[in-house]
């Protein structure tokens, strides 16, 4: 079974334009619309670079609303139709694993070309400030999408989106304590990918629990 | 009938335990080639032994066969040949029209999109780009419909298909399984689970009537149109004819009860009448004697 295939007929065409086209353009085009000075002109650019993740993580956690809509709550849904097909096992993994995937190329590439873009010839230090609140962004999306998967309410999907920008501002201010960047971003990569790896457990666990009673 | 009958479900010692109920079926035998009807009272475990046969649930004891007791349910290209629908949690509710009609083009091989496509138009169910939540409980069951009768299976179990759906769609779906029948020349079954006992009747060839997780009555229903009779009095000969009835109501004009026709003659000398029952009204009666309730 094709993985992205899979994935695509998960989603809602709309959501499909919007996570594939809308999404990472407009985030380039606002990279570009930062670069060239169009807009924000009078800001330092380490507010551009909180802009985008602030963007990044919104988004992410919005649209994974629309994709999963609180999965893995308990009480959530049996998804009866993927279960009773001979190919659903498959499938649902296969809608897993290419989620992380996915979100894992357009976190990471909306990262490196705004890195790109904004910071070739700027200064050593923003440039590190930069990459440190670019890695704790995609910690702290991955982190939010994952808690947000057991809560349906959109209201509650935007209280953890704000409580994720608030502590990410505060643990990029503690990590550019530390002196050595190489670990503290290594420590951030490990991390993201044991959230990635959470989420797939508990998505396949919460498929495999709703055939029993668990 | 019953002894040369073929199988397309068979199953034995079926046990699955909740809290406080308990699923425990002995024999379970669903006849191949006609419209079972799977018959009881909210909780009797109807559901319950539905999600079993489809595989929606595992947590259960027993051993099930499918077509002619050959094979389980866990053999490849079993689950191919069995089409389910669900009342509930059949879909995620962010979903589509189109989008199912996509999903379900991945899961099953033998899903048409053009079968979907004429299932939607006769079905009348609302175009691709409404979403499954804002669909009401009817159009919801006609989707799930769809995405069942337009697979090529031998097998339909079917729970509470009739529950949320008008008179008319009532029809239209005794007619489409009426169709699906004959198409099958006899190798084509259908399993269902309704409390519209009288919508499905004249599409229904064989009832199992359960209650707190067991079956208590089976069979063709000519053959429990001939065991039952149904009997009707006057109040005044109700008090002596209530010994040898089973379902028993009574009026200020009169009373009424299932009686089993062996034991008609028993009711020689009471001014009765006796008429043949409808499945409805001996699955009532075999219902309120079970869990005995409305005595009296």
């Amino acid at each position: 079974m094709n993985m992205i295939k899979c994935y695509n007929r998960f989603l809602a065409k709309p959501i499909f334009w919007l996570i594939n086209i809308v999404y990472p353009f407009a985030a380039i085009i606002l990279v570009v619309i930062m670069k060239e000075e169009i807009l924000f002109s009078g800001l330092p650019k380490i507010f551009l670079g909180i802009m985008i993740s602030t963007l990044v993580l919104s988004a992410e956690v919005l649209m994974d609303h629309w994709i999963f809509g609180g999965v893995f709550r308990k009480d959530s849904y049996n998804l009866e139709l993927i279960k009773c097909s001979p190919k659903g096992r498959t499938y649902w993994k296969n809608i897993l694993i290419w989620d992380s995937l996915r979100r894992v190329i357009s976190v990471f590439m909306i990262g490196i070309i705004t890195l790109l873009f904004l910071y070739n010839n700027e200064n050593k230090e923003i440039a590190e400030y930069e990459i440190l609140l670019y890695f704790t962004t995609s910690f702290f999306t991955f982190l939010c999408v994952y808690v947000c998967r057991f809560f349906q309410s959109p209201l509650a999907n935007m209280i953890f989106v704000y409580i994720s920008l608030s502590s990410e501002m505060i643990v990029v201010w503690l990590l550019s304590q530390i002196q050595n960047m190489a670990v503290v971003v290594s420590v951030i990569v490990l991390s993201d990918l044991a959230l990635l790896t959470a989420n797939y457990i508990t998505g396949m666990k919460v498929f495999e629990r709703s055939y029993r009673d668990e | 009938m019953m002894n040369n009958m073929e199988n397309v479900i068979y199953g034995r010692n079926i046990e699955k335990k909740f809290k406080k109920f308990k699923l425990h079926i002995d024999e379970l035998k669903v006849p191949k080639g006609f419209a079972t009807a799977l018959i009881g009272e909210n909780g009797a475990g109807k559901s319950t032994l539905l999600n079993i046969l489809t595989g929606v649930r595992v947590d259960y004891k027993g051993d099930i066969k499918y077509f002619d007791e050959q094979q389980a349910l866990e053999q490849e290209g079993i689950l191919d040949r069995i089409g389910y629908t669900g009342p509930n949690n059949f879909f995620l509710p962010h979903w589509t029209v189109s989008q199912v009609r996509e999903i379900c083009s991945i899961l099953f091989d033998s899903f048409s999109k053009e079968k979907f496509d004429a299932f939607s138009k006769r079905l009348n169910i609302p175009e691709g780009s409404q979403g499954v939540r804002a669909l009401s409980d009817g159009n919801r069951m006609k989707l799930t419909l769809a995405t069942a009768f337009c697979r090529e299976t031998d097998l339909l179990i079917m729970d509470e298909p009739a529950s949320p759906l008008d008179p008319l769609m009532r029809d239209m779906l005794c007619q489409l399984i009426r169709e699906y029948l004959s198409e099958g020349n006899g190798e084509k079954s259908v399993f269902f689970s309704t409390h519209n006992i009288s919508d499905m009747e004249n599409v229904t060839d064989y009832a199992i009537i359960m209650d707190d997780g067991s079956i208590v009555e089976q069979g063709f229903v000519e053959e429990l149109k001939e065991k039952y009779i149904l009997v009707k009095g006057e109040p005044e000969d109700s008090e002596r004819a209530s010994k040898y009835l089973i379902g028993m109501s009574k009026g200020k004009y009169g009373f009424e009860g299932m009686c089993l026709a062996k034991d008609m003659d028993k009711l020689a000398g009471i001014r009765v009448s006796f008429e043949t029952p409808t499945l409805s009204q001996i699955s009532i009666a075999v219902m309120k004697q079970h869990t005995g309730l409305f005595q009296g």
